[in-house]
C-alpha cells in the first residue's frame, strides 16, 4: 500500500477553513432567502387563484350568452 | 405468524454482520489514508501554513511567480480548485439542499 502523503498544512487549513465558511453562508442565506420564497409562493398562488375565478366568470358568462331559444 | 417474524429478525442480523464483516477491510483503509491526510491542522501548524501563506502572497509584486513551471502552476490550480470546492460541499450543507436554496 502507498504511504499515505503528509499534507501541507496551507492545504489543511483552506480546506477545513472553506467548509466553515460554507456552512455558515449557506445557513445565512437561507435564512434570509426562506420568508422572501414563502412571499413569492403566496403572492403566486394568490394570484393563481384570482386568475381562476376570473376564468369561471368568463365562462359562466360565455355561456349565458350561448344560451337562448334559438338552438 | 411469530415464527416469521423470528426467522426475519435472524436473517436480517445474520445479513448485517456479513455486511460488516464485508465492509471491514476497505473502511481499514479508508481509516489508515483519512487518520494521515484528512485531519484538521493542528495548532502547531497554523503558523507554518500561515507563513507559506505569505511567502506566496509575496511572490506576487516580486514577480517571482513568474519562475513557477507550468506543470507546477498547473498542480496548485487543482489544488486550489479543490479547496474552493469544499466551500461548495459545505455549502450544500448549509442550505439544506442539493440543488437551489429554498
Amino acid at each position: 500500500m502507498v504511504p499515505p502523503v503528509q499534507v501541507s498544512p496551507l492545504i489543511k487549513l483552506g480546506r477545513y477553513s472553506a467548509l466553515v465558511l460554507g456552512m455558515a453562508y449557506g445557513a445565512k442565506r437561507y435564512s434570509y432567502l426562506k420568508p422572501r420564497a414563502e412571499e413569492e409562493r403566496r403572492a403566486a398562488a394568490e394570484e393563481k387563484q384570482r386568475q381562476e375565478e376570473r376564468k369561471r366568470i368568463e365562462r359562466e358568462l360565455a355561456e349565458a350568452r350561448d344560451d337562448s331559444i334559438l338552438k | 405468524m411469530a415464527q416469521f417474524i423470528c426467522n426475519l429478525a435472524k436473517k436480517a442480523l445474520a445479513l448485517m454482520n456479513a455486511a460488516v464483516t464485508y465492509s471491514k477491510p476497505p473502511l481499514a483503509t479508508f481509516w489508515h489514508y483519512a487518520r494521515v491526510e484528512l485531519i484538521p491542522p493542528a495548532p502547531a501548524e497554523i503558523p507554518t501554513a500561515i507563513q507559506r501563506l505569505k511567502k506566496i502572497v509575496k511572490s506576487a509584486p516580486t514577480g517571482s511567480f513568474k519562475q513557477l513551471t507550468v506543470k507546477e502552476a498547473l498542480l496548485n490550480g487543482l489544488v486550489s480548485t479543490e479547496v474552493w470546492m469544499c466551500f461548495y460541499f459545505s455549502e450544500i450543507i448549509g442550505k439544506h439542499g442539493i440543488i437551489g436554496y429554498v
